[in-house]
């Protein structure tokens, strides 16, 4: 699937590229940098659906497949369906990325933050999108990929196949578990009834020094 | 009989889908449809069966997914997938010959005559249908093809993710070798939406079998693979390396396939073929739905038909009844002129307007064609010369090409330099300068006394092809180089060269016509460069002909008449001009390094650049040429606007018109070095720099002076929280404009005093001799380098000499270069919780046969894990990096 635009968040971007409000000089290097990636996006997502139910520790989904996590099954909690999703801006992004870090290690900072909120807006977009399309009273939770708090990414390894998106929209995996191209996501979304309070996302990542971490 | 003896002169049929029809049946999502040939037979068989009834004549095996990689834990071989997959698909054709004979047998007279079906008593034509079809179609069995179907590894190739372009070799081989012992009639390699994965699989087929290849792509809307290469770059590579036929499958439903087939005419004359889907895929609430129904489905085949397609099927969606619909709707045609295709107008950047010929305007709706296409002059696409990288490819014949020749060691110590270093970020950067400053194709030479040039030159051309997608052009005259180099290399290569020896001849041309590559062809011989026209031309005609007996076409050689310097005789520029001439109106296209005209001359600037204007207007199709000199790249644009090549002189003025004339003063920079470089303002950096520089300071002075101190408050003030990463960036890049600027000096100086060769080579660290090494890597299997990008500019800044060598670093290259560089610390980072045991095994590989300290980073790192894997330091940030490497080398930044 493609969606052809993706608005830019800039305030994202420079979020991620760690500057502080009113710094001038990062928002042109964010703009240079947009500038260098926006003909280069070839955005793509995939994405099933599955039925499933959680224990303590593990996720089954209907198709026999099984993900190994604590963190993930509390994030299922009572859901009976999901979606695996993934999502890729395409190699040719990373190769401008390159491109970018030859010249200017700023600009390959500035880039990577943009190309990291572009892929954010991006599945925001495809998720609102699939939100539409669930009947009344159900709601789509938040993605949990893997990494997150104790699902290893070598599970990867597992999702891949299911969703089979190296075929779909030529998101690969490599042998180490990272995603070629590299500005990609795969995750796990629920389906729940609407009246569920959810719980924030940081709240099941066990890494609370991170400079991102959002309080609740 | 051979589906080569049908091939073109005649439509033939694929069949449809298998993934989407297997999943109807019962295929989970995640399990491996190959391994139903084994478990589900009867299954595979009968939907290949009802594809025969529909009117196939090609099935596709399904093994589209059977390669190792991906049956690993299936508990089945390559082989027995495949050879299971071919007995299903000749058991349908069986089962579908028995349904007829069975047909024929019971069928009376009369039903015949009720069904209007075709029925032939010579046994080899008969109707099919099961009782409830009401139409029949023709099943001929002289037409019945099975193909080894070759999908995607699944992986991406490197440099663009992890597979390695041998490996890949290795995969497809295995398949071909079944396909072979499975007595495929020919190969088909389909759904590659990555024009560089197409050519292992290709090669795989080629070099393990004698079969037909078929290729297909799938494109998006716009025509371009999801490594960006367009239609015509992915066809020109695919008929370069000898496909039989090509085309368009998946992805697409068949109204945008339709209409990007004339892309692929423009470029081919091979066969094309369309398998697109039932429309475009939708997702509906998780699930893939299909729009187009067989109705709409055959109607817009029926374009594709007009458009050149001559082998038609379907792809996912599809099921029998579309296929039953498309062979119906297209019976009794013959497949449109191969020949007929157009001009194409090259417009710099622009999509090539198509102009279709008479006769195809004849054959299809004479009401389509505009009047305004008919009048244009025809031009058989058989004679188009391109060359691609994977973008857009870069015709010759029309728009002048500018080939970058600056990446070539003879007479630039600094490339020398790096290429032995193995410093390729060095190489890409000299390429992206030139491509910045113009250069359609970039010339790659990395020809050095004492060095492995076939290693050297295919690791250039893999770092160039993973920043860029601009054609290269090969240039050696090492022959394992260049065919490593020609195997390597992504998209349809120009290759410099072949020249008029026997020699060069026997050795060149086989890889040339085995990887599809343009070749440069020297006018010279066994007796050297002749000294007339006549002579030059003699051997450009022999070596166009003795190219043609290793069936390389006319179109794939472009003829370097040899510039010699005017200074030695000054008939030179008029023997070259008349070769361009003499060739030019023969249709070969040319290739000139323009620049030897004015050896030995002063101001050669104004010579070269009015004889490239000269030998332009002479009809020379190209320039070897340097596209930093402004004389050349004026001579150049001018010629364009004069000639007409660049209409309404749009990129003259465009180029030119705010440039400034002369600059004269000497901008006087408002920023003192450090402000400049705290500031981040790396354009003052550099003018501040010089103006030191020019007051007679010392290099060492104005960088313990000014730069260090600079960079030591930006760290300092990251370290407090006062500034952040924007800022260290930002200063690093404005530090190291700085250096840039210091090493330009010393590289003069040192010229003047005739050592060049001292001077150089570390780097950004100005000061060779104060610069300890360090070595930096991302560890294996991590593919994250951004944190490593910005320690090593910091270190560099200080004045480290860094070896950097890059990401997914194997743990014994680490110890290699320490050992080679008497590297006193290492850096390692790794962003990912699975790639933290490759840092591990690092460590340990490099404390059995080193003595070097080992600092590690990265997001996944912590202090706590850094001392359990037994590293010496933890860097939680750049500036932590460069307080290490400080505090270990002594003093430096205090």
């Amino acid at each position: 699937m493609s969606n052809d635009t993706i608005i830019f968040n800039k305030k994202e971007a420079l979020r991620y590229f760690r500057a502080q409000s009113g710094d001038a000089q990062a928002g042109a290097a964010i703009d240079v940098a947009y500038e260098k990636l926006r003909n280069e996006l070839q955005p793509r997502y995939t994405v099933k659906r599955f039925g499933c139910r959680a224990d303590a520790e593990s996720v089954w989904l209907d198709n026999s497949t099984v993900f190994r996590s604590k963190a993930l099954a509390r994030y299922v909690g009572e859901a009976t369906e999901l979606f695996l999703f993934g999502a890729t801006l395409g190699s040719r992004v990373d190769i401008a990325l390159r491109r970018m870090a030859l010249t200017s290690v700023a600009e390959a900072g500035a880039g990577q933050a943009v190309a990291a909120a572009l892929i954010e807006t991006y599945c925001d977009d495809c998720c609102a999108e699939l939100q539409k399309q669930l009947p009344e009273g159900k709601k789509l939770k938040w993605r949990f990929s893997p990494g997150y708090g104790d699902w290893a990414l070598e599970e990867q390894k597992i999702l891949f196949p299911v969703l089979d998106c190296a075929h779909t929209i030529g998101l690969t995996l490599t042998e180490s578990c990272m995603m070629a191209p590299v500005k990609s996501v795969t995750a796990v979304m629920a389906i729940t009834e609407d009246a569920i309070r959810e719980n924030h996302k940081c709240q099941y990542c066990n890494k609370t020094d991170c400079e991102f971490r959002q309080k609740e | 009989m051979s589906i080569l003896d049908f091939l073109g002169k005649e439509i033939l049929y694929f069949d449809g889908a298998m993934g989407t029809r297997l999943q109807a049946a019962g295929l989970k999502p995640g399990e491996l449809p190959e391994v139903w040939n084994i478990t589900h037979g009867d299954v595979v068989a009968e939907i290949h069966a009802s594809y025969v009834r529909a009117g196939a004549n090609i099935l596709k095996s399904n093994t589209f997914g059977a390669n190792a990689l991906k049956m690993q834990g299936s508990g089945y071989s390559v082989e027995d997938v495949v050879l299971a997959a071919f007995k299903n698909a000749r058991a349908a054709f069986t089962r579908v010959s028995e349904e007829c004979n069975d047909r024929r047998r019971n069928q009376t007279v009369v039903a015949r005559e009720q069904a209007g079906a075709v029925c032939s008593d010579s046994g080899e034509e008969f109707a099919v249908s099961k009782p409830q079809d009401k139409q029949f179609v023709a099943l001929d069995l002289k037409k019945q093809f099975v193909a080894l179907d070759l999908g995607p590894t699944g992986k991406l190739l490197a440099p663009y993710g992890d597979l390695q372009f041998e490996e890949a070799v290795a995969l497809y081989a295995e398949q071909v070798r079944a396909g072979v012992k499975a007595n495929a009639d020919l190969v088909l390699v389909e759904t590659m939406s990555d024009s560089y994965e197409a050519k292992p699989a290709i090669l795989a087929a080629k070099e393990n079998s004698d079969l037909p290849v078929f290729v297909t792509f799938t494109f998006d809307r716009d025509g371009k693979l999801l490594n960006g290469a367009d239609v015509e770059t992915a066809v020109l590579m695919a008929e370069g390396l000898g496909v039989d036929a090509v085309g368009f499958n998946c992805g697409l439903g068949p109204d945008l396939v339709a209409r990007l087939l004339p892309r692929a005419r423009r470029v081919t004359d091979l066969p094309l073929i369309a398998n697109p889907n039932a429309g475009l895929p939708v997702e509906k609430d998780g699930r893939t739905v299909f729009t187009t129904g067989p109705e709409e489905f055959a109607d817009y085949m029926l374009d594709v038909y007009r458009e050149g397609g001559a082998v038609l099927g379907g792809c996912c969606g599809t099921n029998p009844d579309y296929i039953r619909l498309v062979a119906e709707r297209t019976k009794g045609l013959k497949p449109m002129p191969l020949h007929a295709v157009s001009e194409i107008k090259i417009t710099d950047g622009e999509e090539a307007k198509i102009i279709i010929a008479d006769d195809v305007a004849a054959a299809s709706n004479e009401s389509t064609v505009s009047p305004a296409y008919k009048n244009n002059k025809k031009e058989k696409c058989s004679s188009i010369t391109a060359v691609a990288g994977y973008g857009a490819p870069v015709y010759f014949g029309k728009k002048p090409v500018l080939i970058g020749e600056r990446i070539n060691p003879t007479g630039k110590p600094l490339l020398k330099e790096a290429l032995r270093n193995g410093d390729m970020d060095y190489v890409c950067r000299l390429g992206l300068e030139q491509l910045d400053n113009g250069a359609h194709i970039l010339d790659v030479n990395t020809g050095l006394p004492g060095l492995n040039e076939t290693e050297t030159l295919c690791n250039a051309v893999t770092a160039l092809q993973a920043v860029t997608s601009v054609p290269l052009e090969i240039d050696t005259s090492h022959y394992e180089a260049m065919e490593k180099a020609l195997r390597l290399y992504n998209g349809k290569p120009l290759l410099n060269s072949v020249n008029g020896k026997q020699e060069s001849m026997d050795n060149v041309f086989p890889l040339a016509k085995k990887y599809g590559a343009a070749v440069v062809g020297l006018c010279l011989d066994e007796k050297g460069i002749p000294d007339t026209a006549e002579g030059r031309l003699a051997i450009a005609e022999k070596i166009i002909k003795t190219a043609a007996q290793y069936g390389i076409k006319a179109k794939n050689i472009i003829i370097d008449p040899l510039a010699l310097t005017v200074s030695t005789d000054s008939r030179n520029p008029a023997i070259d001009l008349a070769v361009i001439q003499a060739l030019k109106a023969k249709g070969i296209h040319t290739v000139m390094g323009v620049s030897n005209i004015s050896f030995g001359l002063p101001n050669r600037d104004a010579v070269n650049s009015a004889f490239f204007a000269m030998s332009l207007a002479a009809g020379l199709s190209s320039a070897i040429m340097n596209p930093q000199s402004g004389r050349m790249l004026e001579a150049y644009h001018a010629y364009c606007a004069l000639s007409g090549a660049d209409e309404g002189c749009k990129e003259f003025v465009a180029r030119y018109a705010d440039a400034p004339q002369h600059k004269t003063a000497v901008k006087v920079s408002e920023y003192t070095l450090y402000d400049a470089i705290v500031k981040g303002l790396v354009e003052q950096s550099g003018i501040a720099t010089k103006k030191l520089l020019e007051e007679q300071k010392a290099p060492l002075e104005v960088i313990n002076q000014f730069i260090i101190p600079a960079l030591n408050t930006v760290g300092e003030g990251f370290g407090k929280k006062t500034l952040f990463l924007p800022q260290l960036l930002m200063a690093a890049d404005a530090a190291k404009a700085a250096f840039d600027e210091i090493k330009k000096q010393m590289q003069g100086t040192a010229a003047q005093n005739n050592t060049a060769a001292s001077a150089e080579g570390n780097g950004s660290g100005a000061d060779a001799s104060s610069g300890d090494t360090i070595v930096l890597a991302v560890v294996k299997g991590d593919i994250h380098d951004i944190g490593k990008n910005i320690v090593k500019v910091l270190w560099e800044n200080y004045g480290y000499h860094v070896v950097d060598l890059g990401k997914d670093v194997p743990a014994e290259s680490v110890v290699e270069a320490v050992e080679k560089h008497h590297a006193k610390l290492v850096g390692l980072t790794a962003l990912m919780t699975t790639t933290v045991a490759a840092m591990e095994d690092t460590i340990q590989a490099l404390r059995r046969k080193t003595r070097t300290k080992i600092l590690v980073g990265g997001a996944v790192m912590t202090q706590e894990y850094a001392d359990t894997i037994g590293a010496d330091g933890y860097a939680p940030d750049a500036v932590a990096a460069v307080d290490y490497a400080n505090q270990l080398f002594k003093g430096k930044g205090e």
